[in-house]
């Protein structure tokens, strides 16, 4: 067996996941490597580090930076509700349908505006043909005989 | 609720563990964990949307608060000007522990976990302290679970040799 895997298995023992038989067989194959087995004793008298430091529940102790920390998120939270901020976040989170909807608008407004155009060239084209007012056409023509006549 | 109200129950839960942490793998360094949290809860909450939310808030805050740590003792390093060797070699000196404990075992242990390099106290603290597994210290640190056994060989061998030089009894 490799020192790596056996290093590994020393971890193993003094983690507590290995049986009885399988330690068994790692102190038979520590026996070939002697200074190994030297470190697996030392690792395996080591004191339990679990209870070094103890987790302080009481929540006055951590109080005031937890309220620190909160105050910052807040502060945090007003400057992001600026209205350049707000802006940004909602339309770089729906950007694809907002530049969807910015391309139907503009296509819907071009072809409105194309309409209206064609119908006014319509319309100056027919008066020369239909005018509306008729008492135009009768001075013309009015003017047309008196030019004959002279 | 609330992305806000949602985060800073996260805070209320997580905080005291995480203290709890960062203390023992400060121990003996002049960097308080309560500056360093105040920093990483900022931090996670500026950066929520990277928080994948099937992964583990507690090692995702752990990681950020770990890089807040070696950020912090670069820069100390830096400014101090005392060697250049890199900051997974740090050892960490200080006479805190002489002031307390120096009587008692528990005074000692700390102080031999303190001596530890930056690599292998992480590792320490998280494993043996805080009672992560080895997929979740893997997380943190982005190192695989098998070179991270090898690196708790190594730590665990120092703290004997260390324990045994301060001459505590671990029989």
């Amino acid at each position: 067996m490799k020192r790596e895997v056996l290093e590994r298995l020393i971890v193993d023992a003094s983690d507590g996941v290995l049986n009885t038989s399988e330690i068994k067989e790692l102190e038979s194959e520590l026996q070939n490597h002697p200074d190994l087995y030297e470190d697996y004793r030392a690792i395996m008298k080591l004191p339990d580090l679990n209870k070094l430091y103890q987790i302080d529940s009481e929540v006055v102790r951590h109080q005031s930076s937890i309220k620190s920390i909160k105050n910052g998120i807040r502060e945090i939270s007003g400057k992001a509700e600026s209205f350049e901020l707000v802006t940004l976040h909602w339309f770089k989170r729906y950007a694809l349908a907002a530049s969807f909807a910015i391309f139907a608008i503009t296509s819907v407004f071009s072809f409105i505006q194309s309409q209206n155009v064609e119908t006014e060239s319509q319309m100056i084209a027919e008066e020369y043909f239909y005018p509306a007012d008729e008492s135009t056409t009768d001075s013309y023509v009015l003017y047309l005989e008196e030019l004959a006549e002279e | 609720m609330g992305r806000g109200d949602w985060f800073e129950k996260q805070i209320d839960e997580l905080y005291p563990r995480l203290h709890r942490s960062m203390t023992a793998y400060l121990a003996g360094s002049e960097i308080e964990a309560e500056d360093i949290l105040q920093e990483t809860f900022l931090k996670a909450y500026k950066n929520l949307d990277q928080f994948e939310g099937n992964s583990n808030m507690y090692t995702w805050l752990y990681s950020i608060a770990r890089n807040k740590c070696i950020d912090e003792f670069r820069k100390r390093k830096y400014e101090s000007n005392r060697s250049s060797i890199p900051v997974e070699e740090y050892e960490l000196e200080s006479d805190e522990f002489k002031a307390k404990d120096q009587n008692e075992d528990v005074g000692l242990l700390k102080e031999a976990i303190s001596k530890l390099p930056e690599m292998l106290r992480s590792i320490v603290v998280m494993k043996s302290i805080d009672g992560l597994t080895y997929p979740e210290i893997s997380e943190v640190t982005g190192v695989n679970e098998q070179t991270l056994k090898n690196r708790m060989f190594r730590a665990r061998k120092q703290l004997a040799e260390t324990l045994k030089q301060m001459g505590v009894d671990q029989s």
